[in-house]
């Protein structure tokens, strides 16, 4: 288990990296083990101008985003608002995402298909070496003329494939729109055999199963959670496994573990489910058949 | 278990004069099973064949107090601008949902609805009042294009309501002398689900099984809707529990039920608290609703 404070961390404006969006700022939570197809990227932004954007695009990962204040557009797919949750299949095409000033936390992670999921270092690292190769414009990395490879590409799937040194490859997406939830919208329920816990099951989400969750606690009540996910306190005080928590605290679980959330307050939060290992291919989805050869790829 | 098989059940031309929906169009279509469960649950499954032109089937934005599932055998069927649900793929409106407007020209279909106590009106003590209150309805306004008008009694204003939603209203008022409220969405759209994106795993040997999702449209440890895909190959089995009522349906010839091989296109309703088996003579792809419980 790890645990995390919010409001511990540090805030760093938000490097670029290939998308709009310069008054962003961002803290990252936590991130996984990049050499594992589960790596995750586990971070809050908080765009106070509302100058985010991305065109319409679509990644070879999976994301949860909770937004915690104010509106967030994702153009013909949708518009989550404050208090609502987002599942983005990996595969699935989605926004364009403009700005309105808003603070979401926002998990990415390496879906079922096993694509796996980019770690920071790598992204950013890569990203400074294409500066060398092209100019990043509106999400877009457009290639200078003398430098083999697409003209012009989504900034991600350009990052990307600098880093693995192929052509990306999606799948096929399970659900082809993002999913838009508003916990508002779900009756509480008791938790059998937990007195004082009520929850919110808002999805079982893909082939892996991903649970999406709302959880609400007495004071006093003691609430047992399990399996790989991540749950995050947007209210209350208490107590998980030995640890202080209160709002903005987010939990880590791996897999087979547990921890036990012991309520000082009336506490409020929200479970993202995680793939486990057995769930993710081994096989990541075939290259885009459009796709330049390999040796196209050149580097800085 | 009931079984329906397609061939052998009759097509209606949709009749505005007996729709419950009161929506324009000429859809051909056959009306395969339905319940209304002792637990409250009300259900029924049709299959339609989309007419171009003025027989298409067209509806407004609107919304509704129960669950639908939609399913594409062939073409593609539009359920909003620029939405559609392909061939052999399926789309999940949760309730109250908004969505539309959709002009269903093409294609053919199953649409599956459901509900509990009152969400979803079709047969049982619905089919009772359900005439009186059109007659009530037409007497105090106009349908329209899938849109019912009348003036509020409170106001003197004009008003419009979706023309199904006017119609329930009407009739859950005259059974329970309460107001019919569509709640709040959860999930603020239609789902639309890639069953070909997901993969199969071996639950057993001859039988795989892809979990599409589990949606939670009310609240309760069993209170989703399960949607999977079964393949079954020749001679391994599959069971409907005890524990839900489910509905299935597949393309594939050489579905065997108890001692009978069945056709292409059967359609099976195993109501809670029966068990049943079906197996097949060949490789056969299974679509499995597993309806809500809400006790």
């Amino acid at each position: 288990m790890k645990i995390v404070h919010i409001d511990e961390l540090p805030v760093q404006s938000r490097q670029p990296r290939g998308r709009e969006g310069k008054s962003v700022k961002t803290s990252i939570i936590m991130q996984g083990d990049p050499s594992r197809l589960d790596n995750f990227n586990f971070r809050i932004l908080y765009d106070e101008a509302g100058d985010i954007y991305s065109p319409r695009h679509h990644h070879n990962f999976c994301q949860f985003y909770y937004m915690l204040d104010g509106d967030y557009d994702f153009g013909q797919t949708g518009h989550a608002k404050q208090g609502w949750l987002v599942y983005v299949p990996e595969g699935t095409y989605y926004g364009p995402q403009s700005g309105m000033p808003h603070t979401r936390i926002a998990v990415q992670f390496g879906g079922p298909s096993g694509s796996g999921f980019l770690d920071a270092r790598q992204h950013t690292q890569a990203f400074e070496e294409l500066k060398q190769l092209g100019v990043f414009e509106k999400g877009i990395f457009k290639r200078n003329t003398d430098v083999p490879g697409r003209r012009t590409q989504d900034s991600y799937e350009a990052i990307w494939e600098h880093v693995r040194q192929r052509p990306i490859g999606y799948p096929e997406p399970q659900y082809p729109n993002p999913i838009f939830m508003n916990p508002a919208g779900f009756p509480w329920e008791p938790v059998d055999g937990s007195a004082g816990i009520d929850q919110k099951v808002l999805g079982i989400l893909s082939s892996a199963h991903l649970k999406a969750a709302s959880y609400r606690l007495q004071p006093g009540a003691t609430f047992s959670a399990s399996g790989r996910g991540m749950y995050i306190v947007l209210s209350g005080t208490g107590s998980v496994t030995g640890n202080a928590y209160r709002k903005l605290s987010t939990v880590y679980l791996e897999d087979g573990e547990e921890a036990t959330f012991t309520a000082a307050e009336l506490t409020e939060m929200v479970q993202f489910g995680l793939p486990t290992l057995d769930q993710i291919s081994k096989e990541p989805p075939a290259p885009r058949i459009e796709e330049p050869s390999e040796n196209t790829y050149a580097t800085a | 278990m009931d079984v329906v098989v397609a061939r052998e059940v009759t097509t209606q031309a949709q009749d505005k004069s007996a729709d419950s929906s009161l929506r324009p169009g000429g859809v051909l279509r056959q009306m395969l099973l339905s319940d209304n469960a002792p637990d409250g649950l009300s259900f029924k499954l049709f299959r339609s064949r989309y007419q171009p032109g003025k027989k298409a089937f067209t509806s407004p934005r609107h919304h509704h107090a129960f669950q639908q599932l939609r399913w594409t055998e062939s073409g593609q069927i539009n359920y909003g601008p620029g939405q559609y649900i392909s061939a052999r793929e399926m789309a999940y409106f949760p309730r109250a949902a908004y969505y539309g407007p959709q002009v269903k020209d093409t294609g053919v279909g199953l649409l599956l609805q459901l509900g509990f106590h009152g969400e979803h009106q079709y047969g049982g003590v619905w089919a009772n009042v359900r005439d009186e209150a059109i007659k009530r309805l037409k007497a105090t306004g106009t349908f329209a294009d899938g849109v019912y008008v009348d003036t509020d009694p409170d106001t003197g204003e004009r008003r419009e309501r979706d023309s199904g939603q006017a119609l329930y209203e009407e009739q859950y008022a005259a059974l329970t002398g309460k107001r019919f409220v569509v709640p709040h969405e959860g999930y603020d759209a239609p789902i639309l689900l890639h069953p070909q994106a997901f993969e199969y795993y071996q639950a057993a040997p001859g039988l795989e099984i892809k979990n599409l999702g589990c949606f939670f449209d009310h609240p309760g440890p069993d209170a989703d809707i399960r949607l999977s895909v079964v393949r079954l190959s020749p001679d391994a089995a599959y069971h409907f529990g005890l524990d839900r009522a489910q509905i299935a349906w597949t393309t594939d010839a050489g579905l065997r039920i108890e001692d009978r091989t069945y056709p292409e296109l059967t359609y099976l309703y195993s109501p809670r608290g029966e068990k049943a088996e079906i197996s097949a003579g060949s490789t056969a792809e299974v679509f499995v609703v597993e309806f809500p419980r809400l006790d």
